[in-house]
């Protein structure tokens, strides 16, 4: 089997601090250096990589994740050819082209034309190459108005921010590549553009090119990637299923998040003069970390109430489903939005959310008697974990991400 | 040790395969830097005859009121100080420019791979068109002072080639240094006038004892490269090669040292800059 990719037992330092740039400032560094008898190595390199080892198959899609500083961009760096490891061997088999270069060499003075030939030479693309692309890549970049001809021609210094940066990944975008190295492509450009980026990564794949991505959207790696690695301080502390990995990651992070608790999801004091009691999600899994569903699964709730002495016509059930991670409120449904009112003090509730679109995560779930009229419900329960399990062969569009509905829901009073 | 010595050919012959390989980003960088040296000035591109010009033009005001008294010879003084001066500014022009060319294009380093090397050569490559513009003068001035071509003018490309081995050789040192340490860029701009002095620019290196004119000629090759332009163009005569022997092989070995240490240490150039 003919790897794409090859890193073995990689190690990669930096020099920490500011490095003299000046003799005058080195001659007495290196002259302390010799009295103390230490070397440069011991006191000023940390290591970007550790003994880092992963292969990529030709065809394959890696996608690299970790939080900032675990060297997912020193990974790409070694891969592209613009530094050379410490210890151990990069191996790329084929022409390597990298989304990070967008723009590279771009001369503010010179028009958008110029800049198009300009940035592919140095990307190495030929003039003739170039000259055959241009409408396509004019068009990549949205420039696609019948008018397009006055943007091309005007030194890109005149361009706004969002223009300049869509050329730069327009050009690198029509390079060839057998492998490519996608450093954060989402960052930038509207829906539209980030298509066409997807758009292009997707053709790549048909011709068989191997695509090694960075990112920090998980949805994207999800979507895009065979198989992920994840690095941590420099070493890979997981690597495979790209779901189980990007778990790895995202319980990490919430762990870390621990300025957001549970407890400061919002919810006003219930006033106690009602009561809300025996709730049992019908249809969940229970597991240590609370309840569980699989991705799509309609959510059955049922519970006991006790209105007490409060206005029967003036009382209304809810459901609050929220974010856990970040405390979003996802979505909240009242029992009166369809009509449905308790017709005694005291019965049962039977609900089932179906089309729910919650993603998978983790999330929090209150049940509310309230008043109509507003103002702080009766009683409340809150379930603290539930779990929505993530699912295989599931597309998730990352635009999707966030969006939620409430869905199909049923009431059922007794 | 047979074995150490051929590796060491295939790999200057990598790196030189290389940068032909990248020919084309060689001369797209060039006539780049070319347009944004005169984008957006007035006079454009004749701005590349006004220093070799007006320092001529000086020098001839200053042997003509006598504050110096140089001896060409049968030579004109101003066609004698322009032929020195012109590959002169081009030396001094392209070992400038060459030396800050790989900070001048970190963004490009950090980001993307290319042979570095083409960065210090199209620096140099971009100087060269100046030095063919302000070429026009000289030939303008031998039309004026009448001087009469002679079959020795066809050593000029070569004796260019050889200035241009100098000079590139010279930039692969300077540039890796001046990225390591910032003080080769301030070392290069104090040195090259006063260097001038020492050089047949504008008078001749004549000195009395042949121990220490070879002294000079040998660790300065920029003596014989000027006295050759101006023996191949001016008097007609072919270049002395026991005069530029030495030199050449500096020119060579210099090149050569060079290109190999640059393709040595450029992977680190990223990190340091």
């Amino acid at each position: 089997m003919e790897y794409a990719v090859e890193f073995n037992n990689v190690w990669k330092s930096f020099r920490r601090g500011e490095r003299a740039m000046l003799l005058r400032d080195a001659i007495p560094l290196m002259l302390n250096r010799l009295k103390h008898h230490r070397s440069f190595k011991e006191e000023s390199t940390f290591w970007a990589l550790k003994d880092v080892s992963f292969k990529v198959k030709k065809g394959e899609v890696l996608g690299i994740i970790g939080q900032n500083g675990a060297g997912k961009t020193t990974a790409l760096t070694l891969l592209a050819g613009i530094m050379k490891p410490n210890k151990g061997q990069v191996i790329t088999r084929g022409k390597v082209s990298c989304l990070i270069i967008a723009g590279a060499g771009f001369h503010p003075q010179f028009t958008g034309r110029e800049n198009i030939y300009l940035n592919g030479a140095v990307i190495g693309m030929s003039k003739s190459e170039i000259t055959r692309k241009f409408d396509s890549i004019v068009e990549f970049a949205g420039y696609g108005l019948p008018d397009y001809k006055k943007f091309i021609d005007t030194p890109v210094k005149r361009y706004s921010a969002g223009m300049f940066v869509r050329l730069g990944f327009a050009v690198a975008a029509h390079v060839d590549p057998d492998i490519l190295l996608v450093d954060e492509i989402i960052a930038v450009g509207d829906a539209a553009f980030q298509q066409r980026c997807f758009n292009y990564m997707d053709s790549l794949k048909k011709s068989n090119a191997t695509i090694i991505m960075v990112s920090h959207s998980m949805p994207n790696i999800i979507n895009y990637c065979d198989r992920a690695i994840l690095l941590k301080e420099g070493a890979i502390v997981a690597e495979g299923e790209r779901h189980k990995v990007v778990d790895i990651l995202e319980n990490e992070i919430s762990k870390n998040m621990n300025w957001f608790s549970v407890e400061n999801v919002p919810t006003s004091k219930p006033r106690g003069e009602a009561v809300l009691k025996n709730v049992k999600f019908n249809n969940a899994t229970h597991t240590k970390d609370g309840l569980c569903f699989n991705f799509a699964q309609q959510i059955e709730v049922s519970f006991n109430y006790d209105c007490m002495d409060y206005s029967l016509s003036d009382t209304t059930f809810s459901v609050v489903v929220y974010r856990k991670r970040d405390g979003c409120r996802c979505f909240t449904v009242f029992s009166h939005f369809s009509g449905h009112f308790p017709s005694k003090r005291e019965g049962c509730v039977q609900l089932v959310i179906k089309d729910h679109n919650l993603l998978p995560d983790n999330y929090v779930i209150d049940l509310e008697i309230s008043s109509i009229k507003g103002s702080a419900p009766l009683a409340v329960y809150r379930e603290r974990s539930v779990l929505i399990k993530p699912a295989d062969n599931i597309y998730l569009n990352a635009q999707l991400y966030g969006l939620y509905q409430p869905g199909n829901i049923s009431w059922h009073l007794s | 040790m047979a074995r150490g010595r051929r590796n060491k050919i295939n790999f200057l012959l990598d790196a030189l395969k290389e940068i032909y390989a990248y020919r084309e980003l060689l001369f797209t960088l060039s006539t780049r830097s070319i347009k944004v040296h005169y984008k957006q000035t007035f006079f454009g591109i004749a701005w590349a005859i006004f220093t070799p010009l007006s320092t001529m033009l000086i020098f001839t005001f200053i042997n003509k009121a006598k504050i110096i008294n140089v001896d060409t010879g049968s030579i004109p003084y101003p066609i004698f100080a322009y032929c020195g001066l012109l590959p002169w500014m081009f030396f001094v022009g392209s070992l400038n420019s060459a030396t800050t060319s790989l900070v001048d294009y970190g963004h490009l380093i950090n980001k993307i791979y290319f042979p570095r090397e083409i960065l210090p050569v199209s620096a140099i490559l971009s100087k060269l068109i100046d030095f063919f513009i302000a070429s026009a003068v000289l030939i303008g001035l031998m039309g004026f002072y009448h001087v009469k071509l002679h079959i020795a003018i066809v050593t000029v490309p070569i004796i260019l080639l050889i200035q241009l081995i100098l000079t590139a050789g010279l930039s692969f040192f300077l540039s890796m240094g001046h990225l390591f340490y910032r003080d080769v860029g301030y070392i290069v701009q104090g040195v090259m006038p006063l260097l001038m002095f020492i050089t047949s620019v504008i008078y001749p290196i004549k000195v009395k004892s042949p121990q220490l004119q070879g002294l000079l000629t040998a660790v300065n090759p920029m003596i014989p490269i000027i006295d050759s332009y101006r023996d191949a163009i001016l008097l007609g005569k072919w270049p002395n090669p026991a005069n530029i022997a030495i030199p050449i092989c500096l020119c060579f070995s210099l090149l050569i040292i060079g290109l190999m240490w640059f393709h040595k240490v450029e992977h680190l150039f990223a990190e340091n800059i």
